[in-house]
């Protein structure tokens, strides 16, 4: 019987002709892209070894391998774009190096990221947590859900508010931004100077410095339950507050 | 002296225009016309705006209840953070904040399904 013969290759070989090579690289340092195009996909394979032998000397489990490939690839087409045969070193060589600093950075930024969500998600759980205990103590639903939302809210605006005076960004260049928000933001940065000394340092400490209950309970000495009282008091007297600066603006 | 808020009149009105329509079984009348003047009446319309806006909800969306509790949500935060912000898009994108943070509880998620109930009940007994 006739042995079927094997599928065509469609992948491009692992190593170019060593003609072709001098003539790609040349071709691309002219601003050839599909030159260029075809250098990056010969060295693919190699930055996926790169990225496997990185992989295989993780420290950090959480991160998976198609994102050290995905830097590694990055790391390959920066590679690409600056190496100058001239020279007369190796690709690969100059390569290894971009690749492993390119994986190096994209993972240093992902792991930042990533506990910037956490630390995120912890915060707002704590201020959700918070805000619920306006649940169940009687009294009208929907009163005590309106209660929870403009905790939320009045969060959520503070933190706001600190992000644009740490960043000093100037909300109204924003391309969709407009003026009521960061005027709403403008107002409860001056009422926090007016709150008590303790609430005043409870929502700096959470909001402007991201720093969760327990551990504002720590550095005031009282427990996590009171730090959770004082944040709901200090709300409910921005929320006083803002009352009686709309009165004022009003009667004005 | 305490004086009633924003976010009392606008519930105080939702529960009024809900006990209305049970008890009698038809449309609510307009509200606002002899609320007073100036600021008191325009929270008083916008709080029957809600339950308007509610009734315009397709009964067919799947969706309607989320948007039910979306519509209370910023009348409750229009009128206590002022209406001004309703010509702000930044407004709009903390109310979506609002609102995924408080699914996100289950113990808000059930009060908050106890409430849209609330909000709809009148609407499927027409």
């Amino acid at each position: 019987m006739e042995r079927a013969s094997p599928a065509p290759r469609t992948r491009t070989p692992l190593l170019l002709p060593t003609l072709e090579e001098p003539a790609l690289w040349a071709a691309a340092r002219c601003g050839d892209a599909a030159a260029r195009s075809r250098l990056i996909e010969t060295y693919i394979p190699f930055a996926r070894i790169m990225a496997a032998k990185l992989y295989a000397a993780r420290i950090d489990y959480d991160i998976e391998f198609d994102d050290y490939v995905q830097y590694a690839t990055v790391g390959l087409i920066e590679s690409v774009d600056r190496f100058d045969p001239t020279y007369g070193n190796l690709f690969k060589t100059f390569a290894a190096h971009r690749i492993q600093g390119a994986v190096a950075n994209g993972l240093e930024q992902l792991s930042e990221k990533r506990v910037q969500v956490a630390t995120r998600r912890r915060l707002l759980a704590e201020r959700r947590d918070c805000a619920a205990a306006a649940l169940g103590g009687g009294g009208d639903l929907f009163q005590q859900l309106a209660d929870v939302a403009l905790s939320l809210a009045l969060g959520f605006t503070l933190e706001d508010a600190a992000a644009t005076l740490q960043a000093g960004a100037d909300t109204l260049t924003h391309p969709y931004g407009a003026l009521e928000m960061a005027q709403l933001r403008g107002r409860l940065q001056a009422l926090v100077a007016g709150l008590p000394q303790r609430e005043r340092l409870v929502i700096k400490s959470h909001y402007l410095n991201h720093l969760p209950f327990n551990q504002i309970a720590d550095s005031m000495g009282i427990t996590k339950g009171r730090v959770s009282q004082i944040h709901r008091s200090a709300l409910e007297q921005l929320r006083k507050s803002m009352h009686a600066m709309r009165a004022c603006d009003l009667a004005w | 002296m305490t004086t009633i808020g924003p976010v009392q009149q606008i519930v105080a009105t939702i529960r009024a225009e809900m006990g209305a329509r049970i008890a009698a079984g038809v449309a609510p009348k307009r509200a606002g016309t002899s609320a007073g003047t100036g600021t008191a009446a325009a929270r008083k319309r916008s709080s029957a705006l809600v339950a308007e806006r509610v009734r315009a909800l397709d009964p067919l969306d799947p969706d309607r209840g989320r948007k039910a509790f979306r519509i209370f949500l910023e009348s409750v935060l229009l009128a206590e953070l002022g209406e001004e912000l309703i010509n702000d898009p930044a407004f709009y994108t903390m109310v979506d904040q609002v609102q995924r943070t408080m699914e996100a509880s289950p113990e808000i998620e059930a009060a908050m399904a106890t409430a849209v109930a609330r909000l709809l009940e009148p609407a499927r007994s027409r």
